[in-house]
């Protein structure tokens, strides 16, 4: 199967006064047809790997290593070779739909752009298009929310929307950061549900951003977990979900609510605050907080290494 | 009978034609945690701005220890201020950028022990900073300085400086990380079961609600449509939305899409997207009518769908 | 403090220039109003103890156009603290307070704003005659304005915002949460407001000033030297350059410094 995304050692910094390493060494592929969950909290950089991915970092970022999207190199590409890719090949899917669409525009006029810009079609041809994919995504009465502006659309319909533009090129990888987290949890569902469907119907390779590991459980292949702004834990879906081998991944686990059981005296959380990213630990970044951590996690630093089916990086893997 | 701590009585909250609260009626007792689920547009945050006068309410009592909130005059409410208290959402937007942390908690002390000697106030912040697990060395630092779930502890802190009898907690914990929400929570249950006082949780995540309530109130569209204690609404919900709610939570899609803002259904609140519609639904909003102890459904259906 | 390179610069010139109107006179020998007839309308230079040369009634324009320095300054300083003062606490209140209460305070000043400063400052002049208090008075009455109007957009703005909410659920009266929580984060436009606001006023000083109305006989300011010098540009250019670079300068470092903080500022976090 080809890798439609091949990232390698991919790190990024950021020089705000202080140096900040948003991203260490994170090293991922995609193939086609795949979805591919990263999961991590504040400060894990998941979000950040693709801003870097795609061009869309600030200026005072600094980013080395490689991102190989179709065989093509775009870490660092000029401005000009990103525009032809983003928005056709490659899309990305953004947590808040209402600020990722432009208030003033109908809707209809932001669907039709896409595919005006870069497949060159008529506006007329690009409007009916884009209402066919609307149905797709199933948004109800799709003619009349055309006409519409995004604040007369609910937040569900909204997101519904911003899925649509992607899919409109038929790109080869779609990246959703988060796309469920500002909906109420009754849309979450069907948001989710939508998502799956359209990953068989288009074939379309997904990357799928979210601090919720339930949401990427349910429709991820494989799992990235992210600590610190590196890869703790890769394995396939079902595997980590049911046999994790870093400690904080299990922590997750355990912090996943769960109504079917009886409601417990204290709720479960990890000790501690989420990593600082200005003062970065000499050892693993997850010793301050791991309750099985000795004096050797926190010296030295885990290596990402192959363990079984899954690769881990922890100096005593759960289970071991 | 005790007399609840808070009672409110057909409270409603209108800008211009739109209504965001519409009707809302429930009693909280002493010591008691309340919890209220509601998902965005609910008015669940406005309820909790009303309750302390916070936005302006266009019907309606608040009584607060038999006395009306919303009569009382400007200086008797400030009074009030001192037991009735409210812990936001966003941690970092609800501190002062320009205040540190010491200064932040020192404030409520100003206003209502302004005797105090600075000694003395510069004590309390420090036995409060460690009570919610900070220690006093943070007093000096500011707001940026401190993560999402420290800053919502200094939050915390300033809501119990006084004392209070009441705290309503507006959706606290859903900004912070899953890993440090249970921190959050579980620093507001040993609160309470220190100081004894009452909660008013307010969220969308149903399984913190689970956590700390005694009793849950649900409120979709501005209106509250079940109000139980806490087993029963988790293990038998009645009104539709309630078991669209908890199906949701358990990863069932609810059937159709929510209406836009603009475009509310009459009748029942609920009505557009209930699997149980009947016409006469569309009539009007249906009242709470109790279906068991301290149980209650707005739901017309309600008899038909324990059944 | 990490202001850019050029408003830096233009920092320590503003700081050398106001060194120098106040110690400057200690310097030089001559006095603003001392008539030196062997030497009217001298051109600058070294040679004799005039400096900057002498204007046609013979007095030494170094020390003449130090304390108009001196002058202009305090005008622009007090006039800026007074409208900073006044400003900030009208636009806090308007702000703050919404409803009727902007709506009239507002009104209040719209009809100021519509005040011809030059008309109203020849009209009090007429009547009372010519001083430097009712240079202090007209310009005062003015330069709050745009202050409280600046203020008033800022204050609604922070408003909104939850820490607000929070000291009013803390049992705050309007006055503490005007001065404790709304002023202290209204203050980055303000300051760079009230820096530019400096210049704004010498300006009219100088401007009024040129016209007439101000600062008497023997004082000068920068306005009064300036417009010496006008009528002399033909013959003794220089009695109208000197006031006027130093006029030019001093506007020229005082907006620099503005536009520096306001740089610095927005890059807050």
């Amino acid at each position: 199967m080809a890798d439609v995304l091949n990232i390698e050692d991919l790190s990024i910094e950021f020089l705000k006064g202080q140096r900040i390493a948003a991203v260490r060494e994170v090293s991922l592929r995609v193939t086609q047809g795949e979805c591919v969950g990263i999961v991590g909290e504040s400060g894990s950089g998941k979000t950040q790997i693709f801003m870097g991915a795609l061009g869309l970092l600030p200026g005072s970022a600094r980013a080395t290593g490689s991102v190989r999207f179709e065989n093509a190199e775009i870490l660092g590409a000029p401005r000009a070779a990103l525009n032809r890719i983003r928005g056709s090949r490659l899309c990305m899917v953004f947590q808040d739909p209402m600020s990722s669409l432009t208030p003033h525009l109908r809707i209809a006029t932001q669907l039709a752009e896409v595919l005006v810009c870069h497949r060159g079609m008529s506006w007329r041809d690009s409007e009916q298009a884009a209402l066919r994919m609307l149905d797709r995504v199933r948004v109800p009465e799709a003619k009349r929310r055309l006409r519409q502006y995004p604040h007369q659309l609910s937040g569900g319909m909204r997101q519904r929307v911003t899925i649509a533009m992607s899919l409109l090129c038929e790109p080869a990888l779609m990246i959703a950061d988060e796309p469920t987290t500002a909906l109420d949890v009754t849309v979450q569902a069907q948001i989710i549900d939508l998502l799956r469907t359209l990953r068989h119907e288009f074939g379309t390779a997904f990357v799928l951003i979210s601090h919720d590991l339930a949401v990427v459980g349910g429709l991820a292949d494989r799992i990235l977990v992210m600590y610190a702004g590196r890869v703790i834990e890769s394995a396939d879906a079902a595997q980590l979900m049911s046999r994790p081998r870093h400690p904080y991944t299990a922590e997750l686990l355990r912090c996943l609510p769960d109504l079917s059981a009886p409601p417990l005296e204290r709720m479960p959380s990890l000790p501690g605050q989420p990593p600082d990213a200005a003062h970065p630990a000499a050892g693993c970044e997850f010793a301050p907080r791991c309750r099985y951590a000795v004096q050797r996690c926190r010296e030295q630093r885990p290596p990402l290494r192959q363990l079984g089916e899954t690769q881990v990086a922890c100096h005593f893997p759960v289970g071991s | 009978m005790i007399e609840p701590l808070l009672q409110v009585r057909d409270l409603s909250v209108r800008y211009g034609a739109a209504s965001v609260l519409e009707d809302v009626n429930f009693d909280l007792l002493a010591g008691e945690t309340l919890g209220l689920v509601g998902e965005s547009g609910s008015g669940k945050s406005t309820l909790a701005r009303a309750l302390l006068r916070l936005v302006p309410v266009s019907r309606g009592e608040v009584l607060w220890r038999g006395r009306n909130l919303l009569s009382c005059g400007a200086a008797e409410m400030r009074k009030h201020r001192r037991d009735l208290q409210i812990v936001f959402q966003d941690p970092l937007s609800s501190l002062n950028p320009r205040m540190t942390a010491g200064q932040i908690l020192a404030e409520p002390l100003k206003i209502f022990e302004p005797a105090l000697s600075a000694r003395d106030r510069q004590a309390r912040i420090d036995a409060m900073l460690e009570r919610v697990g900070l220690g006093k060395a943070v007093a000096r630092r500011y707001p940026r300085e401190f993560s999402g779930g420290q800053c919502q502890r200094i939050g915390i802190a300033r809501a119990m400086m006084l004392n209070p009898q009441l705290i309503v907690c507006d959706e606290p914990v859903s900004s912070l990380d899953v890993s440090i929400q249970g921190q959050i929570v579980n620093l507001l249950l040993d609160l309470q079961r220190d100081f004894g006082i009452a909660l008013l949780f307010i969220s969308h995540n149903l399984a913190v609600v689970r956590h700390l309530s005694r009793r849950v109130l649900v409120i979709y569209l501005g209106r509250l449509v079940e109000i139980a204690p806490r087993d029963a609404l988790f293990a038998a919900p009645v009104h539709p939305y309630t078991r669209g709610l908890l199906a949701a939570a358990s990863g069932v899609a609810l059937g159709e899409a929510e209406p836009p803002p603009s475009e509310r259904p009459s009748g029942c609140v609920f009505r557009a997207r209930c699997p149980h519609r009947q016409d006469l639904c569309a009539v009007a909003q249906p009242a709470l009518q109790a279906v068991g102890p301290e149980h209650f459904v707005a739901c017309r259906r309600a008899r038909d769908l324990m059944s | 403090m990490s202001i850019n390179r050029g408003a830096l610069i233009a920092l320590w010139l503003v700081l050398a220039l106001v060194a120098l109107a106040l110690a400057g006179p200690w310097l030089n020998p001559n006095t603003i109003d001392a008539l030196d007839w062997s030497h009217v309308a001298a051109a600058p230079g070294l040679a004799n103890a005039h400096w900057f040369g002498t204007d046609r009634l013979g007095r030494d324009l170094f020390v003449r156009t130090l304390e108009g320095t001196r002058m202009s300054l305090i005008v622009g300083l007090v006039a800026s603290a007074v409208s900073l003062a006044v400003g900030v606490s009208y636009g806090a209140v308007c702000g703050y307070f919404g409803g009727r209460t902007d709506y009239w305070m507002m009104r209040i000043i719209e009809i100021l704003s519509g005040l011809p400063l030059i008309f109203f400052a020849i009209f009090l002049t007429v009547i009372f005659g010519r001083s430097e208090a009712l240079l202090f008075i007209s310009i005062g009455a003015v330069g709050w304005l745009t202050m409280a109007r600046i203020v008033r957009g800022q204050t609604l703005s922070v408003r909104r915002q939850e820490f607000i909410e929070a000291a009013v659920a803390s049992g705050a009266t309007p006055g503490r949460i005007i001065a404790r929580h709304i002023i202290p984060n209204v203050l980055g436009p303000v300051i760079v407001y009230a820096t530019l606001t400096v210049p704004q006023i010498i300006l009219y000083e100088s401007f009024l000033s040129f016209l007439g109305l101000g600062v008497q006989e023997p004082h000068a300011s920068l306005g009064t030297l300036i417009a010496e010098g006008a009528v002399e540009m033909q013959g003794a250019p220089w009695i109208l350059l000197v006031p006027g670079i130093f006029l030019a300068v001093l506007l020229l470092c005082l907006n620099l410094v503005g536009d520096g903080l306001r740089d610095r500022l927005a890059k807050e976090p």
